[in-house]
C-alpha cells in the first residue's frame, strides 16, 4: 500500500502509457480489421475470405510474444515495436469474428433483401451487420482483452507500461510491487472486460 | 395385468396424481388423455419407477412393482417417449439392441431379434447401418418403437409418442401402430393430449385432471356418455364428428361394380352394374359410372382408394379434400373390395348428430 | 538456422521443460474441470456463478496473475519458478475444460437421458454409455485449447523463473540477439500448431460417427 501512496503520480503515467499503447494499437486493428473482414465476406473475395479464414486459425494458436519477438527482430526496442505487434496480432479475432460471423447469415435472408429492393449497402448496414453483431462484438472484445495483456509483457521491449511494476519486482523481489502491479493490471483487464460485456447485452437489444 | 391401488404422487404437499384405482387389461392400448399438468404423465412414469409413487401400490400381474429393483422393472418394458431419444451415436443397429444386450442375450438372437423387428415396422434393413440423424422423423419414432419392442415385452408404456410429428406422419404413425398393436397384442399405456389419437388408438381411455380419473372407460360410452362438463369439453363441439372414426368404412360399402378390362369399355352398355374399374395390365385406370357412360371417355374419373380399415371420418375428409364423390376399397390382400359414396357416410353423420341430441 | 542446428540438444531440453510444466498443470487441470464440469451441471444457478467466476481470473493477464501468485506465494518459499507457474497455468486451462465439460453435458438431448433410463440403464451405464461418449467432442476441443492456450502462457512464465522456451524470447530480446529470437518463435509456433492439430486429429477420431458434423 505504501509503495501505491508513494509512487503514485509513476504509476499514474504507466497506466496511461499502458492504456495508450493498447488504444493506439487496438482501435486501428478494429477499424482496419472489420473493414478486411466484411471485405472477406463479399461474394467476390469469398473463396478469398475462406483460405485466410484457415490461416488466421492457425495464427491464432501462436503465442503472442512470439509475435511481439518477430516484430523486434526488424524495428528494435521501442514503442513503434510494441504498436505494431499488438496491431497486427490483435487485428487476426476481429477479422476471423467479422468474416465468420457475416458468412453466417443465412443466403436467404440476403435474397429476401434483395427482392425487396434494398441496395447492397443498405443490405450490408440493415441487415448484414445488426444479425452478426454480436459475433463481430466478441472479436473486437477478445482483442482488447489480448491487448492489455501483450502490452503487460511488452514492457521487455523497452515501453513502460503496467508491466513494469512487475517485472521490476520480479528482479529486486519486492512482493509489494509484485502485489500492486498483478493487482492493478487484473483490475484494468477485467473492468474493459466487463465493459465489453455490456456492450454486447446491448447490442442485442438493439439487433 | 396392471393395477393402481390407491396410487399417489404428492410433489410438495401438492397431489400431482390423487387415489388412483384401476386395472388396465392385458392387450389392450389403454390412453391417459387430459390438459397439461393433468398428472397423465407422471402416472405414466410411476409404472416403471422413473417417478416413485408416494402412497398406494401398482401390481403388474399381481406382483407389487416395489418387489422388483427398478433397473430390471424398467428393463422389462418398453418405453418411447415424445423426444424419441435415439442414442445419436449409435447406429439403427446399436439402438435396437441395447435392451437385450443389457440383459446379456447372444448375439445370434439379437441378430434375429433386429431384423424381425425391422420387418415388423417395415424399414428396409439398410438402415441398420445408418445413424438417427440421417433418418425422418417418422422413421425414428418407427424405430423408437422397435427399440421399445426389442425384448419383446408385454408392456409398452408411451409418453406422447408421436406428439412431435406433423399431422400427416402423424396419422401414418397411428395407422402403424393399430395395425401393429393387433399382431403383437400388448399392454400398452398410451400418454397423449390429442383426442382424436386417444379415440382412434385407445381401447380403453383414461381422462384425467388435476390428479384424478375422470372416467376410464371404452370410447364408445366416453363419446356416447361423458360422465361430466370436462369431458365434453374435453371433446369439444365436434363430438359426434368424432364418433365417425368409430366407425369403419367396411360397414358401409357397396359391391354394385364390376372390374372390367382397358378394351372392355365400349362394353359397359351390356352390363348393369353402377359403377365400373378400368383395370389397365397391373394397374387401375379409372372408373366410370353406368349412368356418365353415354358422355363418352372423358368422365373416366381417377380413383381415389382407401384401406379397409379406414374409418368414416378420414374417407370423409379424403374425399372431400379430393372434390370425389366415391372412395374404393383397396385390400392388400384381397384386392378391391367394393365402394362407398359420400352422400351414405355423412348421411350417417347427420343420424348420428340426431342422436345425440337426443 | 545455424544456431538452431548447433542448440539442437539445450533446445530440445527447454522444449522438454516448456512441455513439462503445461501437462503437468493441464493433467490437474483437466481433473479438476470435468469434475466441477459434472457438479455444476446440476444446478443452473451455482453453474453461472462458478463460470462467472473462473472466466473473471481467465480475463487476468498472465503476467499480473504471476505478480498476484508470487506475491501470495513467497511466505510459505514457494514464490519463484515452476510452482507458481503451474498454479497459473491451472487457472488459466481451467476455463476452456470447465465450460466445455459443463457445455457438453448440458447439451446432451433429455430425452436420451430419460430413455436410457427409462429402458433400465443404471448410473453407471448411463455416464459410460451415453454421456461420456456425447460429451467427449467439446471436451476434448476444451482440452484442446486449454493445451494451446498453456503453451503461450509457458513462454511467459519464464519470466518467473519456470524455464521452457520462453528462454530464446526473452533473452535474445535481452541480448538482441536476433537468432535466438528466431529460434525462440520457430518453436513456439511450431509446437503450438503441431499441438493444435494433433489434438484436433484426436478430437475427430473419438467423435462418434453419428454426431460428426
Amino acid at each position: 500500500m505504501n509503495y501505491l501512496i508513494n509512487n503514485f503520480s509513476d504509476i499514474l503515467s504507466l497506466t496511461f502509457t499502458h492504456i495508450l499503447v493498447t488504444l493506439l494499437s487496438t482501435l486501428p486493428a478494429i477499424i482496419f480489421g472489420v473493414i478486411l473482414g466484411i471485405i472477406f465476406s463479399r461474394k467476390k473475395f469469398i473463396s478469398l475470405g475462406r483460405f485466410f479464414l484457415n490461416i488466421f486459425g492457425i495464427l491464432q494458436s501462436i503465442p503472442s510474444i512470439a509475435f511481439i519477438a518477430i516484430i523486434f527482430m526488424y524495428t528494435g526496442i521501442g514503442i513503434k515495436t510494441v504498436i505494431i505487434s499488438l496491431f497486427v496480432y490483435s487485428i487476426v479475432p476481429v477479422i476471423y469474428n467479422t468474416t465468420s460471423s457475416l458468412l453466417l447469415v443465412p443466403d436467404e435472408v440476403i435474397e429476401a433483401s434483395e427482392g425487396m429492393g434494398l441496395n447492397r449497402s443498405q443490405i450490408l448496414f440493415k441487415i448484414e451487420l445488426p444479425i452478426s453483431i454480436r459475433g463481430i462484438l466478441s472479436g473486437i472484445r477478445t482483442s482488447f482483452t489480448i491487448n492489455i495483456a501483450t502490452a503487460t509483457v511488452a514492457t521487455v521491449i523497452g515501453v513502460d507500461t503496467l508491466g513494469k511494476i512487475i517485472l521490476i519486482g520480479l528482479r529486486v523481489r519486492r512482493l509489494d510491487m509484485l502485489w500492486v502491479g498483478g493487482i492493478i493490471v487484473a483490475i484494468l483487464a477485467i473492468f474493459v472486460d466487463l465493459i465489453f460485456e455490456k456492450i454486447e447485452n446491448l447490442s442485442l437489444k438493439w439487433a | 395385468m396392471i393395477e393402481f391401488i390407491n396410487l399417489s404422487k404428492k410433489f410438495k404437499e401438492k397431489y400431482a396424481v390423487k387415489n388412483l384405482n384401476l386395472t388396465f387389461n392385458d392387450g389392450e392400448i389403454s390412453v391417459l388423455i387430459g390438459p397439461s399438468g393433468c398428472g397423465k404423465t407422471t402416472t405414466l412414469k410411476m409404472i416403471n419407477r422413473l417417478i416413485e409413487p408416494t402412497e398406494g401400490n401398482i401390481k403388474i400381474n399381481g406382483k407389487s412393482i416395489f418387489d422388483f429393483d427398478e433397473i430390471s422393472l424398467r428393463r422389462s418394458m418398453g418405453y418411447v417417449i415424445q423426444e424419441i431419444g435415439l442414442f445419436p451415436h449409435y447406429t439403427i443397429y446399436k439402438n435396437i439392441s441395447i435392451v437385450p444386450e443389457l440383459l446379456k442375450w447372444e448375439k445370434e438372437k439379437i441378430d434375429k431379434r433386429v431384423n424381425e423387428l425391422m420387418d415388423l415396422i417395415n424399414l428396409p434393413r439398410t438402415y441398420l447401418n445408418r445413424y438417427p440423424k440421417e433418418l425422418s422423423g417418422g422413421e425414428k419414432q418407427r424405430i423408437g418403437v422397435a427399440r421399445a419392442l426389442a425384448s419383446d415385452p408385454e408392456i409398452l408404456l408411451m409418453d406422447e409418442p408421436f406428439g412431435a410429428i406433423d399431422p400427416i406422419n402423424r396419422k401414418s404413425l397411428q395407422d402403424f401402430f393399430v395395425e401393429l398393436q393387433k399382431t403383437l397384442k400388448k399392454t400398452v399405456i398410451f400418454v397423449t393430449h390429442d383426442i382424436l389419437e386417444a379415440i382412434k388408438i385407445g381401447d380403453r381411455i383414461g381422462v384425467m385432471k388435476d390428479g384424478e380419473m375422470i372416467q376410464f372407460d371404452k370410447p364408445q360410452e366416453i363419446l356416447k356418455r361423458p360422465k361430466n362438463k370436462f369431458v365434453e369439453e374435453l371433446l369439444g363441439v365436434n363430438r359426434n364428428i368424432l364418433r365417425l372414426t368409430l366407425s369403419k368404412v367396411l360397414d358401409f360399402v357397396k359391391k354394385d361394380f364390376r372390374i372390367i378390362n382397358k378394351d372392355e369399355v365400349e362394353e359397359i352398355k351390356n352390363f348393369n352394374n353402377f359403377l365400373y374399374i378400368i383395370k389397365n395390365e397391373n394397374n387401375y385406370d379409372g372408373f366410370i359410372l353406368k349412368k356418365d357412360f353415354e358422355k363418352g371417355r372423358e368422365c373416366i374419373r381417377e380413383i381415389v382408394f382407401i384401406n379397409e380399415n379406414e374409418n368414416l371420418l378420414d374417407t370423409i375428409i379424403l374425399l372431400l379434400s379430393k372434390g370425389e364423390k366415391i372412395a374404393v376399397i383397396k385390400c392388400i390382400e384381397r384386392g378391391i373390395m367394393g365402394y362407398v359414396e359420400l352422400n351414405d357416410l355423412i348421411k350417417v353423420f347427420e343420424k348420428e348428430e340426431y342422436e345425440l341430441s337426443n | 538456422m545455424e544456431y538452431l542446428l548447433n542448440n539442437l540438444s539445450a533446445i530440445l531440453k527447454r522444449t522438454y521443460e516448456h512441455l513439462y510444466i503445461v501437462s503437468i498443470s493441464l493433467i490437474i487441470s483437466m481433473i479438476l474441470g470435468i469434475i466441477i464440469g459434472i457438479l455444476i451441471s446440476r444446478d443452473k444457478k451455482i453453474a453461472s456463478i462458478i463460470l462467472k467466476i473462473i472466466s473473471i481470473l481467465f480475463t487476468i493477464p498472465s503476467l499480473s496473475l504471476f505478480g498476484i501468485l508470487i506475491s501470495i506465494l513467497s511466505p510459505f518459499k514457494l514464490g519463484i519458478g515452476k510452482f507458481p507457474a503451474i498454479i497459473a497455468l491451472i487457472i488459466y486451462t481451467l476455463l476452456p475444460i470447465t465450460r466445455n465439460t459443463y457445455t457438453a453435458i448440458m447439451s446432451i438431448d433429455k430425452g436420451v437421458i430419460e430413455s436410457a433410463k427409462g429402458m433400465g440403464m443404471n448410473r453407471g451405464e448411463i455416464i459410460r454409455k451415453i454421456i461420456f461418449p456425447l460429451s467427449i467432442p467439446l471436451l476434448m476441443a476444451g482440452i484442446r485449447n486449454s493445451f494451446v492456450l498453456g503453451i503461450g502462457v509457458g513462454t511467459i512464465s519464464f519470466l518467473i523463473g519456470a524455464g521452457g522456451l520462453g528462454y530464446y524470447i526473452f533473452e535474445g530480446i535481452e541480448r538482441s540477439n536476433n537468432n535466438m529470437i528466431f529460434t525462440g518463435v520457430v518453436t513456439i509456433s511450431l509446437l503450438s500448431i503441431f499441438i493444435n492439430y494433433s489434438l484436433y486429429f484426436i478430437e475427430h477420431s473419438l467423435t462418434p460417427k453419428g454426431v460428426r458434423k
